[in-house]
């Protein structure tokens, strides 16, 4: 116990150190007169584009010099085209940034020779978490009183879900319930919002939400009695996967894994779950840099972001947007992209024969 | 409930909320009038002004904008026939030829008094529908939308032209050119040629203005008239146009109903509503041989139901907070940042502001028709003005729409290859609307068919409303095949003609080569991805193949063939063929990928003017000095950004960067 305590205040004191010396690092660095280019590789209305929009006003406010500030939309090929566009083009000189989101990430593992960048070389300055809550029509008979009986309710039946594409972001649900040994029959070519409405209907028994969208929705039909959910993918740390903040009451898959099987997961199929909740949890949305910059236009960045998150109008804002999650800053930023893409050979592997065999998905 | 009908109804009217509302109206107007660019354009715009703002401010100044867009790009689709966004394709068809007829204010004030007539429904049935509709959609399942599919599908027999058979080949391919892109069943990637660009399919925008707007221009400089072929002052047509709407009454209504209804429910997108409304008219009406002409009911019908469908879409994005389109999920999210939780507690807790909702979309389509149909008589004189001047500013604009899909060089290649297409689509008589029809479609279908097999198998059919949606299909499939002309006499030396087939029987190869081709590929694919492309492709190529031997072996004119070249130009027409003038556009591209596109489109203007337009030298340069100062000027208040050029590698001052 005091060993934490006295972790935490190292931690403290890390943290003051650290942000002094950003501070002075970043000294040199100002913007004034210049205009800030924010490539985002998605359509008008899309999440990525309002995370950027939200925080469009407070670059301009919080960065030295006040620069200008414009988002660029470029669209295309699942955020290739944009992400393509910025590798090719930035100059690493703080100009151009990037909003990055869960979809360039799957483009990084499976987009094959149409990706042109590589997320591994871009500086992250910042990642904000979002979490993951699966749910259930009660149809099922399941209760919400006992999370493990509720997965053997449920792993007698044969269930659907909906997705939008066997090679997109919510693979990661799908492996939670491959991981769960659950019977699941995958509807594709649907959106969140569609898979919802299907689930009112009667249609689709399994559906998932971000934390936001679920707090938005969910919760009221888990009050009314149509749901119940049943797990969250948890939250990334180091290596490990926690309880996720916004949802302490519920329990993540790897911990109903554990009690279903007596035994912590391990193998490829938990790796590239792992790398999956990382991906979709920790690296959700966030903004980077073009490979190459320097670390004092780095430390700008971080430093405006922090100050942004702590103007009190952003606060009012950005609502449930960021959320209660620990938001995650230069070199952690880049840990938890590293997390999410860099697999392993062999859990690279696992994961393609999984995708070939169960959806024919070639890449 | 009518006490809070009545007080928002006030609270509107009274100080800021009003002049909130006019503001949007107002972006409205401006983002309606630009083309390709809509709602969802206008609403990213409107986002970062209305954090934190009252939501009886911010709702009325949202509303206000997205109301008014559909009845703002009419402008484009009627006077220059540049489809003026994703609903208002359909009334390119008939809008444009009246505007050729030298009755463009007339069409125009048709169109707004169509849209406003429209707007209003939307907002009526809104009112009584954030009430009572929840039950009803949730009757829609996977099995009702894919019969929604179907019946919109079955509606191409009536668009399909005097030959059936091409007319369902040439949807064949359009549905084809749908599944270009990344199969979802499976992730596999059909036909994208290895292109990054083609992995989400060739965008809509670019696929109707290669269709309609590339071809329709070409077709107008070479005939070196104005558009207007009269030329005739427009005098007084807009009160014909507000009679129009009153005329056809029955069909304004059963469109209004179309969009809202439609609107409302599941699976169909907003592209398709107006098709579905123009063939509704097209089917219903006595006389059909004005349809493509320049009938003002297919301006009305197309114009009628994409101002009601705002308010369809409305219902499932307040009831449920599913927004049914991109600008819907921005005023999603705009809600949200006002503080606005959309869901069952619209109706319940948050009534007055619903209410607020429903009567800014109602003032919102009385103040954008009312201030377009008085700009429509002005603008209208744009179609007396010489084709040559015109028409440089016209490709300015098609490339400019054309380069909002993905702001990249990719849309304004793929809009030169689609409008060459189209080019040869309309000189041969493939009928254009069916392409589209199949095009908008392809997805929806192919996901409905897998979904409902998944999920029903085909049980769903014993289902209420699937009964009843099985009937219209039905309905709707005998209407098309009872309404074909018969026994018209085709004369030898017509556009029907069977002499000098070369070109049209090298055309059809070209399509029956790239069928194929599909059909070939498929065999790469995982049979999830591959079964419905290659069913489609079959099909089309058993059409395809009976046309094929007509076009090689009749003796005598055919509906088969079809050569707009026999068509009579006037005497003073220039020689020049369409391949010249796509050559034309080819050199605007080059200049672009030299100039970027600011400069290199002032470039283009003033050369096209220079060569063709025999203006004065004074004029060419005011010409491409409006065109370079209204593209800077839009780069600048409203942050659009375009594609550059070679000269853009270098660090160079605004507006040339």
């Amino acid at each position: 116990m005091i060993a934490t305590r006295w972790v935490k205040t190292l931690a403290a004191a890390a943290a003051v150190i650290g942000a002094f010396t950003a501070g002075a690092l970043a000294n040199n660095v100002n913007f004034a007169g210049k205009t800030v280019n924010v490539i985002v590789p998605y359509t008008e209305g899309g999440g990525t584009d309002l995370y950027a929009r939200l925080f469009v006003p407070y670059l301009r406010k919080h960065l030295p010099g006040n620069p200008t500030v414009v988002i660029r939309n470029m669209p295309g090929g699942g955020s290739i085209m944009g992400s393509n566009h910025f590798h090719k083009t930035a100059k690493p000189d703080g100009l151009t940034i990037v909003a990055t989101s869960s979809s360039t990430l799957v483009a990084q593992l499976f987009a094959g020779k149409k990706r042109e960048f590589d997320v591994l070389k871009w500086r992250q300055f910042i990642v904000s978490p979002q979490g993951t809550v699966a749910y259930v029509t009660t149809k099922t008979g399941v209760t919400g009183k006992d999370p493990v009986a509720d997965i053997q309710t449920l792993r007698k039946q044969k269930l659907k879900y909906g997705s939008k594409q066997p090679d997109a972001g919510e693979l990661r649900v799908i492996l939670a319930f491959e991981l769960l040994d659950m019977n699941v029959d995958t509807v594709f070519g649907l959106a969140r919002g569609e898979v919802r409405q299907a689930m009112m209907r009667g249609e689709i028994e399994l559906n998932h939400d971000t934390a936001e969208t679920y707090l938005a929705n969910g919760e009221k039909m888990h009050k009314d009695g149509q749901i119940v959910p049943l797990f969250t993918l948890g939250y990334p740390k180091g290596d490990q996967i926690v309880r996720d903040p916004t949802f302490p009451q519920l329990m993540t898959a790897s911990e109903l894994y554990e009690k279903l099987n007596g035994k912590a997961p391990s193998g490829p199929l938990y790796e590239a779950y792992k790398s999956f909740v990382n991906l979709g949890v920790a690296a959700s949305k966030g903004f980077a840099l073009p490979n190459g910059t320097p670390d004092e236009i780095r430390e700008t960045y971080v430093v405006a972001m922090r100050k942004t998150l702590d103007d009190p109008e952003f606060k009012k804002a950005s609502g449930d947007e960021v959320g209660e999650y620990p938001q995650l800053f230069g070199n952690d930023a880049d840990f938890a992209i590293k997390q999410a893409v860099d697999l392993s050979p062999e859990t690279n592997k696992w994961l393609l024969d999984f995708l070939s065999s169960k959806y024919g998905f070639k890449p | 409930m009518l006490d809070i009908i009545l007080t928002t109804f006030v609270q509107l009217l009274t100080g800021w909320h009003f002049v909130y509302l006019l503001l949007g109206v107002l972006l409205g107007l401006v983002f309606g009038v630009l083309p390709a660019m809509g709602g969802a354009a206008g609403m990213a715009v409107l986002l970062p002004f209305i954090f934190g703002m009252p939501p009886s401010l911010a709702l009325p100044m949202m509303i206000g904008m997205m109301a008014v867009t559909p009845t703002a790009d009419t402008f484009s689709s009627v006077l220059m026939g540049i489809p003026g966004g994703n609903s208002s394709q359909a009334t390119v068809l008939d809008g444009f030829p009246m505007s050729k007829r030298g009755e463009a204010a007339r069409a125009l004030s048709a169109a707004f008094t169509a849209s406003l007539v429209g707007g209003l429904f939307g907002a009526l049935i809104l009112t009584f529908a954030v009430v009572v509709a929840k039950p009803l959609l949730l009757m829609i399942g996977f099995g009702e939308q894919l019969l929604l599919v179907l019946l919109a599908l079955t509606m191409v027999g009536t668009l399909a032209g005097p030959n059936p058979l091409k007319g369902l080949a040439t949807c064949g391919l359009g549905l084809l050119a749908g599944m270009i892109g990344t199969a979802p069943t499976s992730g596999t990637q059909r036909l994208t040629g290895d292109l990054a660009y083609l992995l989400d399919g060739p965008p809509l925008p670019i696929i109707a203005l290669g269709l309609f707007a590339i071809p329709e221009i070409v077709d107008l400089v070479r005939r070196q008239s104005s558009i207007s072929k009269t030329g005739v002052s427009i005098g007084s047509g807009w009160l014909e146009g507000m009679k129009d709407t009153f005329r056809h009454w029955g069909l304004v209504l059963r469109c209004s109903g179309i969009g809202v209804v439609v609107g409302a429910m599941p699976g169909l997108g907003g592209s398709v509503i107006n098709w579905m409304a123009y063939s509704h008219a097209v089917q219903t009406a006595k006389d059909k041989s004005q349809f493509g002409k320049g009938d003002v009911r297919g301006v009305l019908a197309p114009e009628s139901a994409n101002n009601a469908q705002d308010g369809g879409h409305l219902i499932p994005t307040l009831l449920f907070g599913i927004p049914a389109g991109a600008s819907m999920a921005l005023l999603l999210s705009g809600f949200i940042l006002i503080g606005l939780k959309p869901g069952l507690e619209m109706v319940t807790n948050n009534l007055g502001l619903t209410y607020t909702i429903i009567w800014s979309l109602a003032l919102a389509n009385v103040i954008g028709a009312g201030t377009c149909v008085l700009i429509s008589q002005p603008i209208s004189r744009l179609t007396t003005v010489p084709s040559t001047v015109i028409a440089p500013f016209m490709f300015v604009i098609i490339f400019f729409a054309a380069a909002q899909s993905t702001r990249s060089w990719y849309d304004l290649i793929a809009v030169m290859v689609v409008g060459a297409l189209g080019v040869y689509l309309k000189r041969f008589g493939w009928p254009r609307p069916a392409f589209m029809i199949g095009f908008v479609l392809s997805t929806q279908l192919e996901n409905g068919i897998y979904r409902v097999v998944q999920i029903y198998q085909w049980s769903f059919l014993t289902r209420p409303v699937a009964l009843i949606l099985l009937a219209i299909v039905a309905i709707s499939l005998g209407a098309a095949l009872w309404y074909r002309e018969h026994g018209r006499v085709l004369a030898a030396d017509g556009v029907h003609s069977h002499l000098g087939r070369m070109p049209q029987v090298l055309f059809f190869a070209v399509l029956f080569s790239a069928t194929a081709y599909a059909l070939i590929q498929s065999f790469e694919w995982t049979y999830a991805a591959a079964l419905f492309p290659r069913s489609v492709a079959i099909v089309t190529l058993l059409l395809l193949a009976p046309l094929g031997l007509v076009l090689l072996m009749a003796k005598s004119p055919s509906t088969a063939f079809y050569e707009s070249e026999r068509e009579e130009f006037s005497a003073d027409v220039e020689q020049h063929s369409n391949e010249y003038f796509l050559l034309w556009l080819l050199g605007y591209v080059g200049i672009i990928a030299l100039a970027g596109f600011t400069l290199g489109s002032a470039v283009f203007v003033y050369v096209f003017m220079w060569r063709k337009a025999q203006v004065s030298p004074l004029t060419c340069v005011l010409s491409a000095g409006s065109v370079f100062a209204l593209l800077a000027g839009l780069n600048y208040w409203l942050g659009i950004t375009y594609v550059d050029g070679l000269l853009q590698t270098w660090d160079l001052p605004w507006p040339l960067n």
